[in-house]
């Protein structure tokens, strides 16, 4: 199921090279996400509030920022939508939640939100999420369900939903997500689009709803890994009102790229082992994205992830725990208010004890030390981002827990690696997937100039969905 | 298994950690759910108590991975406090 073509969206980058051409202006780009958002929110459920006013207001300064010929912002008139956990002045954040105390923030923009902005990202709103970032949708609660482009019966993979579905429709060109266990490259993968999870303290997280505090990280998605390389340049970096930052340096993360491989060291784990009833497209496309990178002159190394099983566990076991220790007391006073996936998945914390979360922590660091032993021998792992295409919204209450095993996505929040999701194709059902690629600590270069690369002969971060791609609004342009 | 005494004269079995979940029945399974929601102060329905058994499989299933890493018994937790803010 691939697009028709030449009926491809913009991503960033082409946005930003058509600004300082002078061949679109930053308002008729807000107009477009406008227009797009207008078309597929009601039925997509992108959004949980529009900034319009405010977001053409600021194209306008953009455009006159522009054609002062004065030097411009990285991300100067760029539509951008927030993950409605993280806060910013426009309005407050919910959390998607009927229990989460709207006040919370006080309205500010968090660290990464100033950052944006002052990269002159345009804020259009704040996107869709599972609630408190955890679980799967409550069609009982009063809030959108998030659904997927390129089918509206399935999920678009949570929490970063609406940023997910948002970049696919042409609602903004980038966004931010936050990942505590696949949260970004999940659906990232499942929307067709491209995700990072950066290291663990390369990104200021306060101003953000807690969920996993050693585990919650917020990251760039857009269509393609060079977009998120141009967002993760303006967000990444120490703050001091988060003390998990660390004090590394910051590059553009844009000057590491190029197509070339040569001499990178690519470790490959197909993950087969752990994908009892997946899509079997999976291994199919994994293999073919494995060729492309030995094409690129990357050589490839067979390898096994350490104490795969064990670590995803003990992230599991820190990410209940860690969640409930933040909504016990609503939790006991408020507990049918919440989303039914909350009450049984962060309310079950309590069936670990105390000694299985310091266990849990124990098995990470094992675990950091082995992934570092491996590491020494490869620059760079690929894994299938998951063993499945995006399930039914249907099939979500009842079958959650075993796809959710398919999603290989929680053991680097355990470790805290970086880690990136770019489309590879298609499954059984026509529905994307997605390749994950991880890298040292700190190696957010090596990570995004892998995936750049692959996307350089490549077309799938590029398609768009047939729903989309039918419709009259967004960001259509011929192929550059 | 250790035994606590969650209201006067009442007496449960709770899983140790790990919990040797394979040799649990299912009334067991169910006494100690109820015992650790309890103890925790929920108040669950009877629908959200039948969805949560699965979780507390997997919990404890969890818990036993964790305690089966043997190179972790003597590794120092990845946590960290510092005297000074």
């Amino acid at each position: 199921m691939s697009a028709e073509p030449g009926n491809e969206y913009l991503t960033i980058s082409d946005a930003l090279t058509a600004l300082r051409a002078g061949e679109v202006t930053s308002v008729s780009l807000m107009e477009s996400a406008i227009a797009a958002a207008d078309a597929h929110d009601a039925k997509l459920g992108i959004y949980l509030a529009r900034f319009d006013a405010s977001a053409l207001e600021a194209a306008y300064a953009a455009d006159a920022a522009y054609a002062s010929g004065d030097p411009v912002g990285s991300l100067t008139g760029i539509p951008l939508g927030i993950k409605d956990i993280i806060t910013s002045t426009e309005g407050p954040t919910t959390a998607q939640s009927l229990v989460h105390d709207s006040s919370w923030g006080d309205q500010l923009d968090a660290p990464v939100v100033a950052r944006l902005r002052a990269a002159g990202g345009l804020i259009s709103g704040k996107t869709t999420t599972m609630e408190f970032a955890t679980g799967v949708p409550d069609l009982s609660k009063p809030f959108p369900v998030p659904r997927n482009p390129w089918h509206e019966d399935h999920w678009t993979g949570g929490s970063s939903s609406g940023t997910g579905n948002g970049v696919a429709a042409g609602a903004f060109l980038g966004g931010l997500g936050t990942d505590t266990g696949g949260s970004i490259r999940m659906p990232a993968a499942f929307c067709g689009i491209s995700g990072i999870k950066a290291t663990f303290g390369r990104v200021p997280k306060s101003g953000c709803v807690p969920l996993g505090y050693s585990l919650d990280h917020i990251g760039p998605m857009a269509r393609s890994a060079r977009d998120c390389a141009i967002m993760l340049s303006a967000l990444a970096g120490y703050d001091a009102s988060d003390p998990t930052t660390v004090e590394e340096p910051v590059p553009d993360y844009t000057l590491a790229l190029g197509g070339d491989l040569t001499g990178i060291r690519i470790g490959v784990d197909s993950l087969q082992r752990f994908a009892v009833n997946g899509d079997s497209a999976v291994a199919e496309r994994f293999e073919r994205a494995v060729e492309s990178m030995a094409a690129l002159g990357a050589t490839l190394v067979p390898v096994q992830l350490p104490y795969y099983r064990e670590v995803a566990a003990a992230a599991r076991i820190t990410s209940r725990s860690e969640a409930f220790a933040y909504h016990a007391l609503d939790m006991q006073s408020r507990w049918d208010e919440y989303f039914a996936a909350t009450r049984q998945g962060v309310g079950s914390s309590p069936f670990n004890t105390g000694a299985d979360y310091v266990q849990a922590q124990r098995v990470r660091r094992v675990g950091q030390k082995a992934i570092a032993e491996l590491f020494s021998t490869v620059d760079i792992i690929l894994t299938p981002m998951a063993s499945t295409e995006a399930p039914t919204i249907d099939s979500l209450a009842q079958s959650f827990g075993d796809r959710f095993a398919l999603v290989h996505a929680a053991y680097w929040n355990g470790l805290g690696h970086p880690a990136l999701s770019v489309p590879m194709g298609y499954g059984e059902s026509g529905l994307p997937l997605g390749l994950q690629v991880i890298g040292k600590p700190f190696d957010e270069s090596g990570v995004l100039k892998v995936g750049d690369a692959f996307q350089q002969v490549t077309t799938w971060h590029r398609d768009v969905a047939p729903m989309i791609a039918g419709a009259s609004t967004g960001y259509a342009v011929a192929a550059a | 298994m250790s035994t606590v005494i969650t209201e006067p004269g009442v007496a449960t079995v709770l899983p140790s950690a790990p919990a040797d979940i394979a040799s649990t029945s299912d009334a067991t399974m169910r006494t100690q759910m109820r015992v650790l929601l309890d103890l925790a102060g929920l108040s669950v329905s009877e629908e959200d108590f039948e969805g949560m058994t699965k979780s507390f499989i997997t919990a404890r299933e969890n818990a036993e991975l964790v305690f089966s890493v043997e190179a972790a018994r003597y590794e120092v937790p990845a946590m960290n406090f510092r005297a000074k803010l």
